[in-house]
């Protein structure tokens, strides 16, 4: 007798398991046939019920179609911030450091974060050409120029990012003089500084593998290399200029050249890693490198940066104090689900 | 005599000088090199989620399973299908600290199923994450150093510590060392010093 009951309760507590198992798979099945259901969850079923105890009618029609608003908001995607990375400053100086070269135009580059005003100082010297020092009424004493500069970043719609050079917190002083004084500074010309931008985006893009500047200004002195060499045939006396054009060509090419070794050298150095870090291939031979005025635009690829990330775009710069350190925060932000 | 305390007194000034330059240093270097900040958000982007998809238990509801950063730790929460039964809820929060460098202790407390307790069950944490270690899709990342219960503040809970290999973890960097971890309801976030 006891047996039988043991095995009619066994049973009973079968059945239902399978009742109640049943019920909720017909009410998931019911939505399956919504051809919109994709997104849509068991889950969220139950939480709509929740949010309307007293309904109570499970199998109209109506309570049905309110999860419907539910699910449209669940499909929508906007951009969030979803991880900040924040770079030091001691950590950025000394990276520059190791990979600035000595005998490079640039020296003693350093970098201080301003908090108060969220942007940051650079500071160092710049070896000048002479033919820039001539172009500017410069004496050929001055060989090397300290100089600072105020920069700010900002995002632009698209998230790129700018990095802008202020006009009149930007300035010169000569190269001997580590602590130049107000009077002792010159406030640079802006077309001065667009120059030395415009030679920051070439260097960058350098970096990066872009020799299309190189390469242009090589093809425009073969242009006229071809033509001088048509004109000699027709007249005399013009092989001072083909001599002078072909020895342009091949400073051009030697520049090419050592820029290729100087990469190569970079390479060796491993610092392969910081290049990589802003999107190396990604600014070959396109846009995403460009000098305006005072600003450089870069479009850094930060699918690079962040590899388990798509889709993400910067999203903010900002400079914050932190740990008795000062940090550059690069907040990405990604498509988020809603 | 006066000449002998007066080079006790300069070794002592030299001493002091020293501590107080290189303590100097010390709070001057003491920020890592780099902080990542990774938000709740970041849980809920398609890469994220399609993740969760492919490494859940087909037998577990993805629609219903979560991950969630609170104070405590690490909340993950989910339903599994039971064949005949209703669905058993499951949840259980990791809490995460690092002892040490590149080394990083989670500690697994308040396992529940349907709502009780089950510390036993911690264990079953531990299984998992070794099978995916067999599987060698997690053991580029890090590799298990010690397992066993622990006791603290928070109560009995399953430690696993893990040795990590932050060179294959924060690409970018050279040679770095994850110095912190910790989290909050706010944000998960990554310490990492790296050469300087």
């Amino acid at each position: 007798m006891n047996k039988f009951r043991f095995y009619m309760m066994a049973f009973m507590v079968i059945v239902l398991s399978i009742a109640l198992t049943a019920n909720v798979k017909a009410s998931a099945d019911d939505w399956d046939e919504d051809p919109e259901s994709d997104s849509f969850s068991i889950g969220d079923f139950f939480s709509s019920l929740n949010r309307n105890p007293s309904s109570g009618q499970m199998n109209e029609p109506e309570p049905v179609k309110k999860p419907e608003k539910k699910r449209q908001v669940s499909k929508s995607r906007t951009y969030e911030p979803v991880l900040d990375v924040a770079l030091s400053e001691v950590f950025l100086n000394n990276v520059i450091k190791r990979y600035i070269p000595r005998d490079g135009m640039l020296t003693n580059l350093h970098l201080a974060f301003n908090t108060s005003r969220n942007g940051l100082n650079i500071r160092g010297k710049i070896k000048l050409s002479k033919e820039t020092m001539a172009e500017y009424g410069l004496p050929d004493e001055i060989g090397t120029l300290g100089f600072q500069s105020a920069v700010s970043i900002k995002i632009t719609k698209r998230g790129y990012l700018g990095i802008i050079f202020s006009d009149n917190l930007t300035s010169v002083w000569p190269g001997d003089i580590t602590n130049p004084t107000s009077s002792q500074r010159l406030k640079v010309p802006r077309g001065f500084l667009k120059m030395t931008v415009g030679r920051a985006r070439i260097f960058l893009a350098t970096l990066s593998g872009d020799y299309s500047s190189y390469e242009r200004r090589s093809d425009i002195l073969g242009e006229s290399m071809s033509k001088a060499r048509k004109r000699s045939l027709r007249e005399k006396g013009i092989e001072k200029e083909k001599t002078l054009l072909y020895v342009d060509q091949l400073e051009v090419e030697l520049t090419l050249l050592a820029i290729k070794i100087k990469r190569a050298k970079l390479r060796k150095k491993s610092s392969t890693k910081i290049v990589k870090f802003v999107g190396e291939a990604e600014y070959h031979k396109s846009n995403n490198l460009q000098a305006t005025g005072g600003v450089i635009l870069l479009n850094p690829n930060l699918s690079k940066m962040f590899p388990f990330l798509n889709e993400v775009r910067i999203g903010d710069v900002s400079f914050e104090k932190d740990m008795g350190s000062r940090y550059m925060n690069i907040t990405a932000n990604s498509l988020v689900r809603k | 005599m006066n000449f002998k305390i007066y080079k006790k007194s300069l070794v002592i000034v030299v001493g002091l000088i020293i501590c107080l330059t290189s303590g100097a240093q010390a709070v001057f270097a003491k920020g890592p090199a780099c902080i990542l900040k990774v938000k709740p958000e970041l849980l809920q982007t398609s890469i994220a989620q399609d993740m969760l998809a492919r490494n859940v238990n087909s037998k577990i509801k993805i629609e219903d399973t979560k991950i969630e950063f609170t104070d405590l730790g690490l909340k993950c929460s989910g339903t599994k299908v039971i064949t005949f039964f209703p669905d058993v809820s499951f949840s259980t929060v990791i809490d995460l600290s690092c002892p040490k460098s590149n080394y990083i202790e989670l500690l697994i407390r308040e396992t529940k199923i349907i709502g009780v307790e089950l510390k036993w069950l911690s264990r079953l944490v531990f299984g998992y994450l070794e099978k995916k270690m067999e599987d060698g899709k997690l053991s580029s990342y890090f590799s298990i150093a010690k397992t066993g219960w622990k006791k603290d503040s928070g109560g009995t809970a399953f430690s696993i510590l893990l040795k990590l290999k932050p060179s294959n973890i924060v690409k970018a960097l050279e040679n770095p060392v994850i110095k912190d971890i910790s989290i909050s309801a706010k944000s998960f976030n990554l310490s990492v010093d790296a050469d300087r």
